[in-house]
């Protein structure tokens, strides 16, 4: 009798071993892993814009630029750099991006009259902003400034952005572009009445392609700082 | 018996990573191979080769496919596959999904692979960097971690 119960406990021994190392092999998990490493995109410096005289006005411009292939710039700040002693206030445009290979606005006589200017264009994708290009050549435009004193209100211009709301220029200019001059006054320009000279002709001014993805506008308005309200011709 | 460690051992994954940018105009793409080697049973891991995510920016939807290679002597079944974000290079840029989200596997899961044969997955993992990603994330290196179990499965 024993016997037999040795036997069958034996048995089931083995078999509930067996078994369960049949079941264990027919479940085992393994969990593999595996590293995958991402790197996201570096903003590139502007290109240095080339910048001509048509009539009294200025025509800047700069090859268009890609953050990836195929994602092109949504907007470029192009920054007109005063070079007077004193000098004046910057002017900034910013134009919504195109697939085009370049891109070009115009400076109006108004906003350029009386200096002596540098142009730099500062590349964006959203709200990521790139590193302000180096400094054009410079263009002298002599005359009174149209504008204000120095120290007073800028004299902005912002490029409309036809495939959202009313364009406004945003301080997108880098902090350490600051620098000795007075500082950049960046108005405002839901409207045309806030502006300061007649809409700007900007030709290149066109909806982003079709293949990029429409953006929400990612220019903020920014008010006029105190005491810098916008001028009327 | 078979120990854990000879299955183990024997049992390689690749995850075959592609790329496609989203709103590209010229549809270019990436591709990239990642082999990833298990080593031993309780200690399971891999080592990679081959290349990485490069490029990313706000608003890009890449996606990893995945490519399983069996090279054991019995098919196994692929369970579960996830994707899962592991570090970043900058702290002011963590992380979190509001700075790379990975999405899960969007395949049929589970997948059975055949002894000593290799299955290119139908579906992948998504990665998506948001729109509204900071600034602060522009050249930032991230580290994906891909997680999969199997078992094995009936001859």
């Amino acid at each position: 009798m024993n016997a037999q119960r040795k036997v069958v406990f034996a048995v089931v021994t083995a078999g509930l071993v067996a078994a369960g190392t049949v079941a264990a092999q027919a479940e085992w998990a393994i969990p593999v892993s595996a590293s995958v490493k991402a790197r996201a995109a570096t903003m590139p410096q502007g290109v240095t814009p080339s910048v001509e005289k048509d009539g009294k006005a200025a025509v800047v411009s700069w090859s268009t630029q890609e953050i990836a292939q195929g994602a092109d710039m949504t907007a470029y700040v192009i920054t007109a750099h005063s070079v007077n002693k004193p000098p004046l206030p910057d002017v900034v445009h910013e134009v919504t991006g195109t697939s085009k290979n370049s891109q070009s606005v115009k400076f109006k006589a108004a906003e350029v009259a009386g200096g002596k200017w540098k142009w730099t264009v500062t590349p964006k994708f959203h709200a990521w902003v790139g590193p302000e290009s180096d400094r054009s050549d410079p263009l002298d435009f002599p005359g009174a400034p149209a504008t204000v004193a120095p120290g007073e209100a800028a004299l902005v211009v912002a490029v409309p952005d036809p495939a959202t709301t009313p364009a406004t220029v945003a301080p997108t200019k880098p902090a350490e572009t600051a620098d000795v001059k007075p500082p950049t006054t960046v108005a405002s320009l839901p409207t045309k009445e806030a502006t300061t000279a007649p809409p700007p002709v900007v030709k290149e001014e066109e909806p982003p392609s079709a293949e990029i993805e429409p953006s929400p506008p990612d220019v903020q308005e920014t008010p006029a700082s105190p005491g810098t309200a916008p001028q009327t011709p | 018996m078979r120990s854990w460690r000879d299955v183990v051992a024997t049992l390689v994954i690749g995850a075959v990573a592609s790329t496609a940018l989203s709103g590209c105009r010229s549809g270019a793409t990436e591709e990239m191979v990642l082999s990833a080697h298990g080593q031993s049973y309780g200690k399971l891991s891999f080592e990679l080769e081959g290349g990485s995510l490069t490029g990313l920016f706000p608003g890009a939807r890449r996606r990893i496919s995945v490519t399983v290679v069996n090279k054991l002597e019995h098919p196994i079944r692929l369970r579960s596959l996830d994707g899962r974000l592991k570090s970043s290079s900058r702290r002011e840029c963590p992380a979190t999904s509001a700075n790379l989200n990975i999405g899960g596997y969007d395949g049929v899961l589970p997948v059975t692979v055949k002894a000593h044969a290799r299955a290119k997955l139908d579906g992948a993992v998504p990665v998506t960097m948001p729109k509204n990603v900071s600034p602060k994330c522009s050249s930032t290196r991230f580290s994906i971690v891909l997680s999969a179990t199997g078992s094995q499965a009936a001859r």
